[in-house]
Parts: C-alpha cells; structure tokens; sequence
C-alpha cells in the first residue's frame, strides 16, 4: 500500500488511537517498508510526546490562594475563588443539594422543623419572582404556625436573588416590609460578595432594617448548617 | 433519587471534583499560557463544579463534563479582554536561564512557548487530546464545535508546533528508537 493512501488526518487518528482497526492494520503494514511514511508516523508521535512531557510537570501555582493583582482584577468579578474550600465544606454539609421543587416547599420546611430547633434559611440565587412568592407565602405560614415554638427563618440571597431583598428594587417590598413588622424572628440576610459587586458597578443597594450584609452567602449557608439550622435552597 | 445514593453520588463528585485541580491546570495553563490566570480559571471551574454537580448524572462524564464548564470560563475570560488579546509567553521563557538549565527543561520551555504560540482553537484541542487523552467526539462536545474542526484544528496545530520545534531545535533529527517503538 502507497503512503499517499494515507492522509494527515489519518495519521493524527492513528497515534490519538481513533483509527480504525483496519485502516490501522493496513498503515502498520505500508510502515514496515515505507520508511518515509514511518517517519511521518514518528514525528507526529514526537510531537505528542512533546506536548505531554512539556506540561505533566505543571503543578498549580503554591499560594495562590492569597490575594494577587491578577486574582483580585479578574476573580473578585467572579466572586468564586475564595469559596472554593467553603464550597467543599459546604457540600460535605449537603447545602448544595437539589434545589427544591416549588409545590414542595412548605414540606420541604417542615421536614426536620423539630430537629432543627425551629430554625430555617431559605437560599435564593436568582431573581424568579415565580420562586419569590412562594417563599414568602410559605415563609409566613411557617411563622405563623410555628410563632409558639419560636420558629426563626432567614431569607438567604445572592447573585441575582439579591434583587428581591433591596428595599429600592423589590416588587415585593411592602409585602417584606410587613412580615417584618409582624414576625421579629424573620430575618434577611444579603450575600457581602453580591453587595460589593454592586457597590463596584455603582449602584448603592439599599436594605431593610436589620438586614445582615456581612458574610457570603456560602460562609452565611454554611455557619447555620453548623448550628444545626435546616438549609433549603429553593 | 434515594437518600443514600444521593449522599453516595454527592461524595463521590465531592472528591473527585474538589481533587481535580492538578489535572485541570495543566489543560487550563496550556490554553491561557499564564500560570495565575490558569489556577484562576480552574478554581472557577471547580467551584460552578461544585455547586451544579447535581446536574451530573454519570460519574463517568465528570472530566468532559468539567472541561466544558472550564471552556465557558475561558470563553468568558477572553470575551472580557480587549479583541486584540493575546496571551503573553509564560514567564519561564528566559534567554539566559534557558542556557543554564538542562535539555529536557529547555525542550519543555520551547515547546511549551510554541504552544502559547498557537491560535486560541488550536491550542484548545490538542492540550485537550494530547494532555487528557480525550477522544476526538469528547473534544467535539467539550468545546461545542463539529468533530471535523476538532480534526483539522488538531492537523494545523501540530503542524505549526514542528515547524516551531524545528525552527528553535534545528539540530533535533527524528529518533530512532523512537521510530522502532512506533512500528
């Protein structure tokens, strides 16, 4: 068999193991006496080679996690990198669990209501009016049911689910504003990452009184899941 | 889903998502050329890996799936550069350390400049089947291109990098034993 049989791409798929069983056979064979093919073959090899041994050494850079210029330019945008390990944490913890399902909600609340001592945060990270309503509705009953236990909940936000929370944006404001005249153990809590990115863009949020705006969501998440609070991400 | 093979499949993506940063890098410094912006890029990664695993129905579409989600960061990355971006070499590019130092490290750096060297596309696929071993189909649904541009990118880039490698090391000549090996 003649080497021009062979085209370029039929050599990459032979060294990246795609070729066919036949087409591979035929090669190995033309090969073993067309030395100019085996030499094609070899420096196509070669250069794979190359390209894996130039980079199986790379190891992430050592204490990347601290602050650097390129990291606070780019990453603080994000706003992920610093939680990686919280993250962990926080999965270990099971608070990245599938979110719940709408018409399960107020079950989804009540599950481990005794276990948890009565206390539970709600986590939105968008802005789903559709979700926001039934958190609210659903978070007034539980109050409302729960009031003799001491029953506490927290609405959790960040990202876009920020939106929902702020005095000056929320469609919902009055309605928040008047479960929190009515209930003092009902309790907002906006993501800090998600307020300096606003603050950052130029817009000053603006909160209802009391609002805790000093931890991430995940750092917020994962603290009450340590005392032993019932997580719910809606 | 079941509680307990919730809990199982949870620790399971848990591990192997959180122990994937090594792995992930070396693709992620391939593609940017910097060593910051790489570990930025892959920390990104990891984390969205993190907080969408539920999404990951099987185990054994975790790294393809990890790539794509690596992918949609450069993406992002690139799209909030200027339109002229283009990564600089990576630092270890050095005239008078690369004298000092001994041939394989030499090879390493000369290759690794050559890669950086390459269009953005190019550079993509071949770190993605050269670095991770990643079938031409895989790399086709990683980057979300047809498996003919997989191909004929993965053609033009090593072309490109021995045509590089040969400029910068003419005296290399094909080697034997290597040739016996491939036969």
């Amino acid at each position: 068999m003649k080497s021009e049989q062979f085209t370029d791409c039929d050599l990459h798929a032979y060294i990246d193991g795609e070729l066919a069983a036949d087409r591979r056979q035929a090669l190995l064979e033309a090969m073993e006496c067309d030395d100019a093919l085996a030499s094609r073959v070899c420096e196509l090899q070669r250069t794979k080679q190359w390209m894996k041994s130039a980079f199986e050494d790379a190891e992430p850079p050592a204490g990347h996690c601290e602050v650097s210029v390129k990291r606070s330019r780019w990453m603080s945008r994000c706003g992920m990198a610093a939680s990686v390990l919280l993250l962990l944490a926080a999965f270990a913890a099971g608070w990245l669990a599938r979110p719940v399902q709408m018409p399960d909600l107020y079950s989804a609340m009540i599950e481990n209501i005794e276990t948890s001592g009565y206390r539970v945060v709600l986590h939105i990270d968008e802005a789903d009016p559709r979700k926001f309503e039934q958190v609210l509705l659903q978070s007034e009953r539980l109050l409302g049911e729960y009031q003799d236990r001491g029953i506490q909940v927290e609405i959790l936000a960040n990202s876009s689910g920020l939106d929902l929370l702020r005095a000056d944006t929320s469609p919902y404001a009055k309605r928040i504003a008047g479960i929190l005249n009515r209930y003092e153990n009902f309790r907002l809590v906006a993501c800090n990452n998600a307020v300096d990115r606003l603050r950052e863009s130029g817009i000053t949020p603006v909160f209802f009184e009391g609002t805790r705006t000093d931890e991430s969501a995940v750092e917020h998440a994962v603290r009450r899941l340590r005392e032993g609070w019932s997580y719910i991400k809606v | 889903m079941g509680i307990v093979s919730r809990i199982c499949t949870t620790l399971a993506v848990r591990e192997r998502v959180g122990g994937s940063r090594g792995r992930l890098y070396k693709v992620a410094l391939a593609w940017t050329g910097d060593r910051m912006l790489a570990d930025d890029l892959v920390q990104e990664a990891i984390a969205i890996g993190l907080n969408k695993g539920h999404q990951l129905r099987d185990l054994d579409k975790l790294y393809p799936w990890l790539y794509s989600i690596l992918n949609n960061c450069w993406r992002r990355y690139l799209r909030s550069q200027q339109p002229d971006y283009g990564c600089e070499p990576d630092t270890l590019a050095c005239e008078t350390t690369l004298e000092q130092q001994v041939e394989r490290q030499r090879i390493v750096q000369d290759v690794r400049q050559a890669v950086f060297r390459l269009p953005v596309g190019q550079r993509e696929v071949i770190s993605l089947v050269d670095l991770e071993g990643f079938s031409y189909a895989e790399v086709a649904e990683i980057l979300e291109i047809p498996i003919g541009t997989v191909m004929s990118r993965l053609n033009r880039a090593r072309k490109a990098l021995q045509q590089a490698l040969r400029r910068m090391n003419p005296e290399v000549e094909p080697d034997v034993a290597l040739l016996r090996r491939v036969r």
